[in-house]
């Protein structure tokens, strides 16, 4: 089973890396001569076409390719202008605090979302069912900024409970993880909510009620199973726009993630940083995938065998 | 629950079931209530098989799903008398109900395969019903389960724990629903149409399995079913419903003898048959010599074979064979039955010859033209009606648009000539003209189907192919219905094809008769020829399957000669001593 899921991987990441690689070479080719920004101010045209030449930019667009992917193969991915240091460990220091805020931020959104979701369709146009919707549609309309802010003036300034900027500590996850993951919740709820209502509705459900078991075991095992998967995929996807990088959330809390390593390389044109960056969410993508490919051969058969 | 005597005279016993004045009624939004089923008297005794019949909506899945309260919700019920095993299903909580389902009533519904958890194993379904009512540990379950199985007439029972719904046929699927059934060892099984789902000759299987289940546990069965000839093959009494009310009780030789009520004969009289003589080799018709003169046939197959391409994993893909080498012809103005059983490729020569799929190799010629050639026939030269007249229509059209919309396109009508168009076709299938501004939700399943039908000709086909056409309706409506098509195909000099797995409607409306198994022509001829004298096992064991609506010729049943008298004493429900 998981050999299998493990060959896909396998089949999906040789092309998908090789298309990205490509992609990236093009954008950076067409980003222009990046010798305008690392030369000083006072250097002469002769200066700069001897770095030019040096860095093999005078050389025909294949040439530079090939030189790029055989770069690539052995390991070398470039130095970044900025930081002046070899672009991959910037890229691999920042990677811990985004994994670590993503996977906190699932964590919040599945406690509040799953069992909201699953309370709601059990007691559905009910008043729980209402103020479940509810704050769904409060939780999508508050802007990830101003709840950032909000959870700051309160936790932070107020009741002095919680840090409000910075990283190391558990305390420091928690506000940028809970704003986050509120935001995520508000629409996993609601989907929750409608694959648990198709669910009961089906025929297997009513066998079950029929067999006189706890009512217990009929929700958290025979309709709550059959309702992950498309809970799943949908975690999954928001898993893969979290790795890269949520800037605002970043920002608020000054947390150093890849979303702002990212936008300041985009300011300061540093390709080596946006390049290794590309690379690496696309490899964190596919092992996403990858692990999604295995949760769903775990909830359902028909996929497995 | 051992093996018991068949008793004599069940007076002085108590039925495992009693209801007596039993109402269900669900409350409408905008006030009052609207009665699903009315002053139902039900006694179903150990040792018996009761059926329930009546078409949809006469309320006989609400009787049976009242015993284990899973009605809709906020229907309420309410009795004079409901009594399940000794326990007054009136005064019982949600604990009560719990405890009742599973142990004392357990049922079998008609989807098999919907009605298993597709994730769940086998052994898991079973092993659950075995912990929760009988307290099993894990291995004692594994052990009992398997038993089960076995019991239940499957190979190999201990392997299938592991396995999981989809990876069963639905003849399987419906025997593992018997084991969850029967594994809280109950005193009333439920049987909702267990067999409707099922190919005829896995459904002989399915009700010999019930019957015998009855016999060996002595468990009572109430046998939901519209099939008349399924009730005269396994019932020992029979309650027939019509609009939520009970129309008549009693021993289902008499009933079937001698019914009182009009719509219990009307119900037998419609059950279509085919005639005892030509299933009597000795007296087999010869059949009318083929028409040598016919010219070119209108619709030709030659040697059509055709692969389904299933997607695998990234290894590989399994390829299936629908059609293999399959020609046949059909001349103008008859019909050909195609019988088979479902996979037999039926379907898929219906969508070859309608032109929605190719053939990978083979020619099928149309009044002499290649359907698939360079130079096409015309498509709408063959139109097809479908088996399920909801779905095969669009909910969002009004039957105007519907009916005339493959014209639409190709004549530029005006709005008046459309409407005008409609109701004309309307009036061909039998509806009122008022109709062509509904949307097919307001009509009727039989409704419907008149509306499939009428589409269908809105283009003046001179093929038409019936797909299944009234399996989805009620037996009534089903007569209505093939008595339309057979008059449209006079009218219209209509070619036929005319798919069902219903052999005796096939019959009915059939010249020529083709057997499909596996994708392959197995046998082709007249129907008295097929029928009277099958030449292939299949069409045998195809013909053999047909269950008798006599129930003096019950092939399951077992010897009832002493066993008169209990159906005399539940029809007269006077003399029962109340009991509780």
């Amino acid at each position: 089973m998981i050999l299998t899921a493990f060959g896909r991987l396998l089949l999906q990441a040789v092309p998908v890396l090789f298309t990205v690689s490509l992609i990236v070479f093009i954008l950076v080719f067409l980003a222009g001569d990046p010798t305008v920004m690392m030369i000083p101010d006072d250097a002469t045209e002769a200066d700069r076409l001897a770095l030019v030449a040096a860095w093999g930019l005078d050389q025909p667009p294949h040439v530079q390719y090939l030189r790029y992917m055989s770069n690539i193969l052995s390991g070398d991915f470039g130095t970044s202008y900025s930081y002046g240091t070899s672009a991959l460990p910037i890229v691999l220091d920042r990677l811990p605090a985004t994994l670590l805020l993503t996977a906190a931020a699932m964590v919040v959104a599945i406690a509040i979302a799953v069992p909201a979701g699953i309370l709601a369709a059990l007691n559905r146009n009910s008043a729980i069912d209402l103020a479940v919707s509810g704050a769904s549609v409060l939780g999508k309309a508050m802007p990830n900024f101003w709840v950032g802010i909000m959870l700051i003036l309160i936790f932070g300034v107020q009741l002095r409970l919680l840090p409000v900027s910075g990283s190391g500590t558990f305390a420091h996850l928690i506000l940028p993880a809970v704003t986050l993951g509120t935001a995520f919740a508000a629409d996993l709820a609601k989907l929750v909510r409608a694959s648990m209502l198709e669910t009961l509705g089906q025929d297997y459900i009513r066998t079950a009620y029929a067999k006189g078991i706890p009512d217990w075991i009929v929700i958290g095992k025979h309709a709550l199973r059959n309702a992950a998967i498309p809970t799943v995929t949908m975690t999954s996807l928001n898993v893969i726009a979290l790795l890269g990088g949520a800037l605002v959330t970043e920002t608020v809390f000054a947390w150093p993630g890849l979303g702002q390593l990212i936008v300041n390389a985009i300011y300061t044109k540093d390709m080596a940083v946006i390049q290794i960056a590309v690379f690496v969410i696309t490899v964190m993508t596919l092992l996403v995938n990858f692990g999604t490919d295995i949760v769903y051969r775990l909830i359902d058969p028909r996929i497995r065998l | 629950m051992s093996t018991q005597a068949i008793p004599n005279s069940p007076a002085g016993k108590e039925p495992v079931l009693r209801y007596r004045n039993a109402s269900v009624v669900l409350p409408r939004p905008r006030g009052g209530d609207l009665p699903l089923i009315r002053g139902v008297d039900l006694d179903v005794y150990r040792n018996e098989i009761v059926a329930l019949v009546g078409e949809s909506g006469s309320g006989k899945t609400m009787t049976a799903l009242s015993t284990l309260r899973l009605l809709p919700q906020n229907a309420r019920f309410s009795a004079d008398e409901a009594v399940l095993n000794g326990h007054d299903l009136r005064s019982l909580n949600a604990r009560g109900w719990r405890a009742l389902r599973g142990s004392h009533v357990g049922i079998v519904f008609q989807e098999p395969l919907s009605s298993l958890n597709p994730v769940l194993t086998i052994g898991d379904q079973i092993g659950e019903v075995l912990y929760h009512k009988r307290g099993l540990s894990r291995r004692q379950r594994r052990a009992e389960a398997t038993d089960l199985l076995a019991r239940m007439g499957l190979a190999r029972p201990a392997q299938l724990l592991d396995e999981y719904p989809f990876q069963l046929s639905g003849g399987m699927r419906q025997r593992v629903m018997l084991a969850i059934a029967m594994a809280g060892e109950p005193a009333l099984l439920i049987a909702d149409e267990p067999t409707t789902a099922l190919d005829n000759s896995v459904q002989a299987q399915v009700l010999e399995l019930i019957v015998s289940t009855a016999a060996d546990t002595g468990v009572g069965v109430l046998m939901i079913t519209h099939d008349l000839s399924v009730v005269a093959q396994v019932a020992d009494r029979v309650a027939v419903m019509r609009h939520g009310e009970m129309v008549e009780t009693g021993d289902v030789r008499e009933v079937f003898r001698a019914p009182k009520a009009a719509y219990t004969r009307h119900l037998i009289d419609l059950a279509p048959r085919i005639p005892a003589v030509v299933r009597d080799p000795a007296t087999a018709q010869t059949p009318p010599a083929a028409d040598a003169a016919a010219g070119t046939p209108l619709l030709e197959l030659r040697n059509v074979t055709k692969h389904y391409v299933q997607p695998g994993n990234f290894w590989g893909s399994r390829t299936t064979l629908a059609l293999d080498n399959v020609s046949l012809s059909l001349a103008e103005g008859k019909t050909l039955g195609l019988v088979g059983e479902s996979g037999s490729g039926k379907s898929s020569l219906a969508r070859i010859i309608i032109g929605l799929s190719k053939p990978d190799s083979g020619a099928v010629l149309f009044d002499g033209r290649d359907l698939f050639g360079p130079e096409q026939a015309r498509r709408s030269d063959v139109q097809i009606v479908f088996q399920d007249p909801l779905s095969s229509l669009n909910p969002r059209m009004r039957i105007v648009d519907i009916v005339t919309e493959p014209l639409g396109e190709k004549q530029r009508l005006t709005r008046d000539q459309r409407r005008h168009e409609a109701e004309t076709l309307l009036e061909t299938v039998g509806l009122p003209r008022h109709m062509i501004s509904r949307f097919p939700h307001e009509l009727s399943g039989g409704q419907r189907q008149r509306v499939g039908i009428a589409r269908a000709l809105s283009v003046r086909p001179r093929l038409l192919i019936c797909d299944e056409p009234v399996s989805a309706l009620d037996v009534s409506v089903q007569a209505e219905i093939i008595a339309l098509l057979q008059r449209l195909r006079e009218e219209f000099r209509l070619t036929t094809i005319f798919i069902a797995h219903g052999l005796d409607s096939v019959y009915a409306v059939s010249d020529d008769i083709v057997v499909l198994e596996k994708g392959r022509v197995v046998e082709h001829g007249h129907r008295d020829t097929v029928f009277g004298s099958p030449q292939h096992p299949y069409t045998r064991k195809l013909i053999d399957a047909i269950l008798d609506s006599d129930p003096d010729n019950s092939r399951f049943k077992r010897d009832k000669a002493d066993y008169p008298q209990a159906a005399r004493v539940s029809t007269q429900l006077e003399q029962t001593s109340p009991i509780i």
